[in-house]
């Protein structure tokens, strides 16, 4: 009860600051508050690695809050969130991850707080949610990847409906929409162009269907089908970087682009210190960290990936957040039967 | 006419029994306070572990979005939901001929070890136990590495000599050959214990009639071993029901769901709890009818093997064919064992995973990388802590729950068998949901600690346990107790005197069982752990999600050694009956 009190003093002080005093000050009181609460937990989906070196920055900066940071993928992080919102107690305080439907859902749902924080004006408004319920925290590129070893260069697909060429047959790799968060837009925007014959020709075409972006980069390496049709650029990238024959495919058609949104429980328990994380997050200091790591930032001052090319050189696709959540059951039943699975 | 007749008695009986055992329990409670405390309070355990987090559950599920009014609608979607048909019968199909496969490769691998003269009897016992202790994911990629239809390096190598895979791995045939690799140990285990602890007199009885070696096996042994065979029929059956993990990588691929992998799919996008345990009503339902066949084949039936008055059993000499049956075990382990742990092994010091094995290729870096990584100690660690304390409260447990069962006329026996074998065949995410309801609350807040860990353990392998003490209490004459309290003895002290020690074969096998599986323990303890509640599983699973396939690879083998000193020590500890494990 007690620290209940406390949280909820602290909060309710730093409400009164924000506009008496302005960012600066209201950054300080944050962090006062913050500092009582004394811990926090960042479920993440990025690797172990990133979150380590992100982490001991934090550590840096903010010396007295502990940051207990766990590294969940979305398949894993979603339904232990909402298990959590089941038993009415949410145990994490800050949560990024590469579903933005399910932070869209989160929203509506009144179960995200609302937080401007300072550090969002340094983001353009396309990736900041208008009431400032979640941000992106980094930008992902799904571009196709073969292996250089089993595919000739003038074999490599163009475009992304060439896959569906008899020349490809048996060869092709993805993960499955169902369970893969940034696979569901790239499929949903392939069919918004192409339609349904695009899924119809994959699965005519002997096309593998695997649980996660992982497990298809490692079918690519290995060649047991040496294309795959999407991946994320910081595991093509850091894979090539450890000397893997990979090369990422850009379609002349376009590369889809997800957003790994970011944002705070309305009922975290240590909602301070969340906030406080959330705006180093988007931070130039910790955006740069995480471009040296082959991602890309929504801020335009950190530049781009060791490997990437500029995002304005690349004919972006972005899928539309709103069908991507009315979309999201029967899209996922259609794809499955052209795959002959009810 | 006859229903008038009938009911009456069903009812009259049915009363007298309860009756019968109400009184059971008033008089242990007046004449042995301690007897009815352990009894009692194993009971009110079990309850409490699986009956509240599942109760609860199902609770949700007759609610709107799990919170609102009652209602049936939940139950009747998931009835209605496309596909499930399907996969039922596809998990039906599997599961029926993984079981199939495994007897028949598990019967007369445990007869040999356990009652004949073929040599490396301790090596193969321990290829089978190792087949257990390493993730099963890593175990089903090994193998679609193995015989991709591409790429794979045994269907490379058949293709070399003109010949070719009899199955796509990425079919249904490919699973049930992984699963059958993969579980046939459950049956070997079981029915090996219970060779061990067998009277060797029967045999030599039929021998001494003049019976051969095959008749004696066929008419004598076999009949005796009913008990451990039909368990280990339905540990292997109901496992190969409610395994997810090698169902999803191959099922995937190969186009086709289970039941595991149709109820994951309410899981995702949004999760929708409330529809978990409706849509594992199946599942619970196979495991009620295994029970029920499970009793029915037994019934009323001695299976007492175990009366104290046997000598060690001579082995039974086999000549020549020693050296054919000892081929087809080493076969066995070589595909259960060696081809996927070897895969491993090599990947683990690889450099470039993927790329061609050669001197420019092979490095320790790996496992320099896991000596630097204090996570790695904190993993095993806990993995040895929680595996350790999981195998042994399932025990202990399980000794008290199957005692009530078996020697008892308590009512609510039948109850309790289901609760102790019900988490078997639960899908282990629904399973992990309904422990944080329970668990996230006061007075009993286990959510983000170890405990909550040492629950799912306990609850998911509790029928492991249960099985292997009641097949051995059943081998176990009741008259040896008898006679102890005769002569005396008070509950406790028979227990602790004559009947633990005759069942320190089949206990101890239940024990490294569930102490191997749950150090590679993934589905819950993804779900649950935080900073310092990492397992060895979760940590080989980031890594392998990290894309990097050869420091998973090197965990995976440390994982191997560390079960195989475990098992060691607990073997050198307790001594005989580990033996046969």
């Amino acid at each position: 009860m007690m620290a209940f009190t406390l949280r909820l003093a602290g909060v309710v002080l730093l409400a009164l600051a924000i506009p008496a005093a302005g960012w600066a000050a209201s950054m300080d009181a944050l962090h006062r508050a913050a500092k009582k609460e004394g811990t926090l937990t960042w479920y993440s989906n990025s690797k172990k690695k990133i979150n380590q070196k992100v982490a001991k920055e934090w550590k840096k900066a903010y010396p007295g809050i502990k940051l207990r940071h766990i590294r969940k993928g979305t398949g894993a992080q979603v339904p232990t969130i909402e298990a959590e919102r089941m038993a009415k107690r949410v145990s994490v305080d800050v949560m990024n991850n590469t579903d933005p439907a399910t932070f869209l859902r989160w929203t509506r749902e009144g179960f995200l707080a609302p937080f401007k924080a300072p550090n969002d004006k340094d983001l353009p408004a396309e990736f900041v949610e208008k009431g400032h319920h979640y941000r992106a925290v980094s930008i992902y590129l799904h571009p196709g990847v073969y292996n250089t070893k089993k595919v000739k260069t003038s074999d490599v697909p163009k475009k992304l409906s060439d896959l569906t060429k008899a020349k490809y047959k048996g060869k092709t790799v993805s993960a499955t929409p169902r369970t893969s968060g940034v696979e569901f837009p790239k499929y949903l925007t392939a069919v918004n162009r192409y339609g349904w014959d695009f899924v119809k020709g994959l699965a005519k075409n002997d096309h593998l269907l695997q649980k996660g972006q992982g497990a298809v980069l490692r079918m690519v390496q290995k060649g047991e089908r040496p294309i795959g049709v999407g991946n994320t650029t910081y595991r093509i990238w850091g894979a090539m970087k450890k000397g893997r024959p990979l090369k990422p495919i850009f379609y002349e058609d376009g590369t889809v682009m997800i957003t790994v949104n970011l944002g705070t429980p309305k009922d975290a328990p240590h909602p301070n210190a969340a906030r406080l994380l959330i705006n180093f997050l988007v931070s130039k200091k910790i955006q740069k960290l995480l471009v040296k790591n082959h991602f890309y930032s929504a801020r335009k001052d950190v530049g781009n990936p060791p490997l990437g090319p500029a995002l304005s050189s690349l004919k972006l696709i972005r899928a539309d957040n709103e069908q991507l959540i009315k979309a999201r059951g029967p899209f996922f039943d259609k794809f499955d039967s052209f795959f002959g699975m009810k | 006419m006859a229903d008038d007749t009938l009911s009456p008695s069903l009812a009259g009986r049915l009363v007298r029994r309860a009756a019968a055992g109400a009184g059971e329990l008033a008089h242990t409670l007046r004449q042995e306070p301690i007897k009815f405390a352990v009894l009692v309070g194993a009971a009110l355990l079990l309850a409490g572990l699986v009956g509240w987090p599942l109760g609860t559950l199902f609770w949700k599920g007759f609610q709107v979005k799990g919170d609102g009014p009652f209602t049936l609608t939940n139950y009747i979607s998931v009835f209605q939901e496309g596909g499930l048909i399907d996969a039922l019968e596809n998990s039906l199909y599997i599961s029926g001929w993984t079981t199939l496969f495994s007897l028949l490769i598990a019967v007369p691998m445990a007869w040999a070890v356990a009652r004949t003269d073929m040599p490396l009897k301790t090596t193969i016992t321990a290829a089978s136990a190792a087949t257990f202790v390493v993730p099963s994911f890593i175990v089903v990629i090994s193998w679609i590495f193995l015989l991709g239809p591409n790429e794979g390096s045994v269907t490379l190598f058949l293709e070399s000599i003109g010949l070719a895979l009899p199955f796509r791995i990425f079919s249904r045939e490919g699973l049930i050959f992984v699963l059958t690799l993969h579980l046939y140990p459950l049956i070997f285990h079981t029915l090996a214990s219970a060779l061990s602890n067998m009277d060797a007199s029967y045999e030599e009885a039929a021998g001494a009639v003049g019976a051969g070696k095959l008749r004696t096996l066929w008419s004598v042994t076999m009949p005796l071993m009913l008990p451990a065979l039909v368990s280990g029929v339905i540990l292997v059956f109901l496992d190969s029901l409610a395994l997810f993990g090698a169902p999803r990588a191959i099922g995937l691929s190969g186009r086709f769901h289970v039941l595991t992998t149709k109820i994951y799919v309410l899981f995702r996008h949004p999760p929708r709890f409330e529809l978990a345990a409706a849509a594992a009503l199946p599942l619970m339902c196979f495991t009620v009818v295994a029970l029920w066949v499970q009793k029915w084949l037994l019934g009323r039936k001695r299976f007492t093997t175990l009366t104290g008055r046997a000598a060690g059993a001579k082995p039974i000499e086999l000549g020549l064919w020693k050296w054919a049956l000892l081929a087809f075990c080493l076969l066995i382990a070589f595909l259960g064992l060696l081809l996927p742990v070897s895969t491993l092994v090599i990947s683990s010091f690889l450099s470039s995973w993927g790329e061609p094995i050669s001197w420019e290729n092979l490095t320790l870096e790996s496992y320099t990388v896991i000596a630097d990584s204090p996570d790695v100690y904190t993993a095993v660690s806990n993995g040895l802590r929680l595996s350790f304390a999981a195998a042994t409260i399932c025990v202990l447990l399980a000794i008290a729950i199957v005692w009530m069962v078996e020697r008892t006329e308590i009512p609510g026996r039948g109850l309790l068998s289901f609760l102790a074998m019900v988490p078997f065949a639960f899908p282990s995410v629904a399973l992990a949901v309904g422990l944080i309801l329970i668990f996230i609350h006061p007075p009993f807040e286990l959510y983000g600690t170890l405990w909550i860990i040492l629950v799912a353990y306990t609850v998911k392998r509790i029928a492991f346990a249960y099985i292997f003490a009641r097949n051995a209490l059943k081998q176990l004459s009741p008259e040896m107790e008898e006679a102890a309290r005769v002569l005396g003895a008070g509950w406790l002290r028979t227990m602790g005197e004559v009947t633990l020690p005759l069942l320190k074969g089949g206990l101890a096998a239940a024990w490294v069982l569930i102490f191997s599986i749950c150090l590679r323990e993934l589905t819950m303890s993804i779900l649950f752990y935080l900073p310092g509640t990492e397992t060895m599983a979760v940590i080989v699973f980031n890594y392998f999600e990290d894309g990097t396939f050869e420091v998973a690879a090197a965990i995976s083998v440390v994982i191997l050694v560390i079960s195989f000193a475990s098992v060691y020590l607990v073997k050198s500890v307790i001594g005989k009956g580990v033996q046969e494990v």
